[in-house]
């Protein structure tokens, strides 16, 4: 029969109860406690990104409205000379609402003076095209 | 009363079976306690997969094993599908702005001399895909050009803005004639 000092004994099993019970704090700070925080610290990564998505999306279709307003012409020409207020309507025409997509305008005036209250009749030149 | 030492030098022993199962009473505490924080654990994620509903219902099995790996790989694709997203907006928003800014300059001069009291003559205006020239005179007592906030406004779009005026002269009485040129780049 195998006999142990009881005095020995009480210790080690002493020894065993607060080493285990460490133990098994440190084990629950670390695998359950810290666990749990990163775990709800990805979830709520996972909500943030997924609300980013939501306005990106968003973002998108707004922005694909706006891109089919943006509009290109072949062009428009009027070499001969246009009158000022014919002018306006054809740029009133171009620029509002919708986006036009040029790469190259030219508006020349027939008088580069400054020619104001003089009786001089004025045209202009016009010429836009836009990108292919 | 006498104490009595009947067995004196004798030490007090336990038997090997006795010490194991104090050794296992002794150990119960810490596996009550490692079976609790695993319960403990499991409620925990279980109310924490109720509250993100984005990650329950994204999630093949709430399998407390594979559920880091599961919670990882949804956010790493969740993090590609906003990229994607972000450089497709990007290039829009490119495509949008690009646009506009062709004519943005004459919009802002026409919407600029519509809300002033001056007369404007425009004499010249170049655009060719790079860079734009606006030629102009103003007419009225003073000027009503602001320098600054033209160059605030267009330097928004284009880079190396210049606002200057190449010649103010009087032109009838109290009138004036203001020679602006406007330039930038895209």
């Amino acid at each position: 029969m195998i006999l142990i000092p009881r005095k020995a004994g009480v210790l080690i099993s002493l020894l065993a109860l607060i080493l285990s019970l460490a133990l098994s704090f440190v084990y629950f700070s670390k695998e359950t406690y810290v666990y749990l925080s990163k775990l709800e610290q990805k979830f709520s990564q996972v909500r943030q990104i997924y609300r980013n998505i939501s306005q990106l999306e968003q973002e998108g279709k707004q922005l694909e409205k706006i891109r089919a307003s943006v509009y290109a012409i072949q062009g428009a020409y009027a070499k001969d000379g246009i009158e000022p207020e014919r002018l306006k309507e054809r740029l009133e025409e171009f620029l509002s609402g919708k986006i036009l997509l040029t790469d190259y305008i030219i508006i020349t005036s027939s008088v580069s003076e400054p020619i104001h209250f003089k009786k001089v009749p004025i045209t202009y030149t016009l010429i836009i095209r836009g990108t292919e | 009363m006498e104490k009595l030492n009947l067995s004196p030098g004798k030490k007090r022993v336990l038997k090997f079976s006795t010490f194991l199962v104090i050794l296992v009473i002794s150990l119960s505490p810490a596996i009550s306690f490692l079976s609790a924080s695993y319960f403990i654990k499991e409620r925990k994620v279980s109310k924490l997969l109720i509250s993100y509903p984005e990650v329950f219902n994204n999630i093949s099995s709430p399998n407390l094993k594979n559920l880091d790996i599961q919670v990882e790989s949804l956010l790493s694709s969740l993090k590609n599908r906003e990229t994607q997203l972000r450089m497709a907006n990007n290039e829009i928003k490119k495509y949008i702005i690009e646009a506009y800014k062709s004519t943005y300059f004459l919009r802002y001069f026409f919407s600029y001399v519509s809300n002033s009291e001056n007369s404007y003559f425009l004499t010249n205006t170049i655009y060719d895909g790079e860079r734009f020239y606006l030629d102009f005179y103003e007419y009225g007592v003073e000027t009503r050009i602001s320098t600054s906030t033209i160059y605030k406004d267009l330097a928004r779009f284009y880079s190396d803005v210049l606002v200057s005026l190449l010649e103010e002269r009087n032109f009838l009485g109290n009138i004036k004639y203001f020679h602006y040129v406007w330039e930038g780049k895209k």
